[in-house]
């Protein structure tokens, strides 16, 4: 199960991810941003684009967009600390605790 | 043929206003607007001549495509040499003005000289003259607007002028029209004001009935049409969010100046972003954002239209301000927050909209205050030399100085000059963050490697609209390049500039270039230009049109030592986020860029560049 930083459970289908109250596995807190059209894949009683997550130390960015059900198409910009993910690195890539993972979809201004 | 081949000359000494014809091999070589503009004013002006002086020249003109049903094609340029740098200025603007001047028949108007006193011009068709216009001197750009509008009972007459900023001369007075679009960069509204030129105002009936091709013009239109709408950029993003957008993007990677670029991220970006904008008011539970806008033929729509709290202190005394305006754009929200270290989202939009009302440039006065907030901080300045404690982060001190600036009063007059000016006289020119004399618009290069050299070989001094490599390094359009790198990046800014030549001569705006390429844009010049536009002779015009901008800058006396960065850039590490140690790599790659551009170690053509490119 994952859940927001302080235990209320947002999505209980994710077997690959354990609870911080789960004795099997120590979890991690990660900072999780979406923005622009993804902000309505968070919670909706969320404050602004970001929600404190506790995951599974072994959780990869790709596990993560799928678990919160984000298109693929939509995660254009995945940055991880503000660095560029692409594509191909994101199931290889693990989520350390205090990471910052932020989404958004494609997206342009000037 | 999308060219109406006619040029309206305008001698403001003599008050006369003459038709001429539309020099068309020119024409086959610059394409529009921007280009064939500044054709024009290179070949009728002194390079060296004082920019406020009669002897300048400023042109307002219109692409090919300006008024026709390709998307976007409302564009207009003014072409001058700019206050605010002695480089060439060339500021772009949509909204209805451009495409209402190609309607009444004109693809250029040049004005030459100064007028006695006041005027404005009026255009209905091919009818011109120049009218009193000492009952609008004083008056803002919304009043001009207004005034003028009720004078003609003509509602639909397309207008653009300038405010108190392009009479008193600020250096960074734009020129407004439609109340809330602006040819906004470079002190072209400064330009017009010495000519004592308040207005155009334009009807046109005459539609743009001379494409060469209708049928194939009419499929190239709505293939280009379909991408637009087909691309989630431009499809999507765009219109529901707006330029706005890049704000939590551009601090995430750590690459939004702030404080006047003291620091690479902002703890308050969220504050001031699109989202924000979005999000209901504590205070009256009403969102920012009121709807989105779209300026001529347009089908992207990325244009803000906002509603100001009427509780914020800023205007709860001032009804005028009260109802849905312009913005904020990214720009603007950044220039007037994050460099000045301002998180209060109202305070920016009223900020913003003086700088309508009264035709300033928010990016280069939004700099300007960031400047004079560090010299306040050092203590240089002082609250009785300003007129209120300025320290970094104040929404009062931002209030009272774009007030005291659009009105010429007090130190508003010394912000009026711009950070260069302004950072000298008090003994620390080290502090303007600008290229050339212009401020830096909102990326900070220690975080985007390639807009270091971009802002540093723009021909306008610094800016994000010559070559917008933000959308490869950050945004992944066309391919995602790496940002903290400088490898790759003379190609990079090169294929930018030249490209957004070909865009802004058109007469189309270049925010089509998230989802178009030039192959997007060749087939609808093709149809609806006379001539020969592949895509081999794009390119080449795109490239021409680059070194003749710059050859009129070394003729006017810069240097490659003037394509450089202020040291806070090349030896101030960024202190947070992906950039973190690290400076612009400018010194890596500006020899490349002089190579690949097929110029001199000192950055001048060469003999066999100016050949290839029949400069």
């Amino acid at each position: 199960m994952l859940r927001l930083a302080g235990g209320r459970d947002i999505i209980s289908e994710a077997s690959i991810l354990f609870n911080s109250t789960d004795k099997r596995i120590v979890s991690i807190k990660i900072a999780f941003k979406l923005f622009a059209s993804l902000t309505d894949y968070l919670p909706p009683d969320r404050k602004g684009n970001v929600v404190s997550l506790d995951i599974d130390p072994a959780t990869t960015v790709a596990e993560l967009i799928r678990t919160f059900r984000i298109p693929e198409m939509s995660a254009h910009l995945v940055l991880v600390n503000g660095v560029y993910v692409p594509p191909a690195k994101r199931a290889q890539t693990q989520l350390a605790d205090g990471d910052e993972l932020a989404i958004w979809p494609p997206i342009a201004g000037g | 043929m999308a060219w109406t081949r006619k040029i309206l000359r305008v001698n403001l000494t003599e008050g006369s206003c003459k038709e001429e014809a539309l020099n068309m091999q020119w024409a086959n070589e610059y394409l529009g607007s921007r280009g064939l503009a500044s054709k024009y004013l290179i070949s009728e002006i002194d390079p060296k001549v004082d920019p406020l002086s009669p002897e300048n020249k400023m042109i307002m003109a219109t692409g090919p495509l300006t008024g026709t049903m390709a998307s976007t094609g409302g564009r207009y340029t003014v072409v001058t040499k700019g206050p605010l740098t002695g480089a060439i200025a060339c500021s772009n603007s949509g909204g209805f003005f451009g495409a209402e001047m190609k309607f009444a028949g004109w693809d250029m108007i040049i004005f030459e000289g100064k007028s006695p006193k006041p005027v404005y011009l009026f255009i209905e068709n091919e009818k011109a003259e120049l009218r009193d216009a000492s009952h609008l001197w004083g008056k803002s750009c919304w009043e001009t607007e207004e005034t003028i509008k009720s004078q003609h009972q003509d509602p639909q007459i397309r207008i653009s002028s300038i405010g108190l900023a392009g009479e008193n001369q600020v250096l960074y007075a734009c020129v407004v029209n439609d109340l809330h679009r602006a040819a906004g960069r470079s002190g072209v509204g400064a330009v017009m004001g010495s000519k004592n030129l308040k207005a155009v105002a334009i009807r046109g009936t005459r539609g743009v009935g001379n494409v060469k091709d209708f049928p194939a013009f009419m499929k190239a239109t709505s293939d280009a049409k379909k991408v637009l709408h087909d691309n989630a950029v431009t499809g999507q993003g765009l219109p529901k969010y707006g330029t706005q957008v890049l704000m939590n993007v551009i601090n995430e990677i750590g690459a939004l100046p702030t404080r006047n670029h003291r620091d690479v991220q902002f703890e308050d970006a969220s504050k001031i972003s699109a989202e924000a904008m979005h999000e209901k008011r504590e205070s009256d539970g009403k969102p920012h954002l009121v709807t989105n806008a779209a300026c001529f033929g347009c089908t992207i729509a990325c244009g803000r239209i906002s509603e100001i709290d009427k509780g914020h202190f800023t205007v709860k005394n001032s009804p005028k301000y009260w109802g849905a305006s312009g913005g904020l754009e990214y720009e603007a929200a950044w220039a007037l927050g994050a460099a000045n270290g301002v998180g209060d989202l109202e305070a920016l939009q009223y900020a913003n909209l003086i700088c309508n009302e009264q035709g300033m440039d928010p990016i280069s006065f939004g700099a300007t205050v960031g400047a004079a907030m560090e010299l306040y901080e050092m203590g240089i300045l002082t609250s009785e030399m300003i007129g209120i404690e300025s320290p970094f982060g104040s929404a009062e001190a931002l209030a009272k100085m774009v007030e005291m600036t659009a009105v010429g009063e007090g130190f508003g007059k010394e912000l009026g000059m711009g950070s260069k000016r302004l950072c000298t006289k008090y003994g620390h020119p080290e502090l303007s963050m600008s290229v050339k004399g212009q401020e830096f618009p909102a990326y900070d290069s220690r975080g985007i490697q390639g807009m270091g050299l971009a802002y540093a070989t723009s021909n306008r001094g610094a800016c994000h609209l010559r070559g917008y490599t933000v959308a490869s390094e950050v945004l992944g359009i066309p391919v995602k390049t790496d940002p903290l790198t400088t490898d790759g990046k003379p190609e990079l800014v090169k294929a930018f500039q030249d490209a957004t030549a070909v865009f802004d001569s058109a007469g189309i705006c270049v925010f089509t270039s998230f989802a178009w390429t030039l192959a997007d844009v060749q087939p609808q010049i093709e149809a609806a230009c006379e001539g020969d536009w592949s895509m081999d002779k794009l390119n080449e015009v795109g490239e021409r049109i680059w070194n003749m901008e710059r050859q009129f800058n070394n003729a006017a006396g810069f240097t490659h030592k003037d394509d450089n960065l202020p040291p806070r850039l090349t030896t101030e590490p960024a202190k947070t986020g992906p950039a973190k140690g690290l400076v612009n790599g400018l010194d890596k790659m500006l020899p490349e860029y002089y190579k690949v551009r097929g110029w001199t170690p000192e950055g001048q053509p060469t003999p066999e560049t100016v050949s290839r490119l029949g400069l």
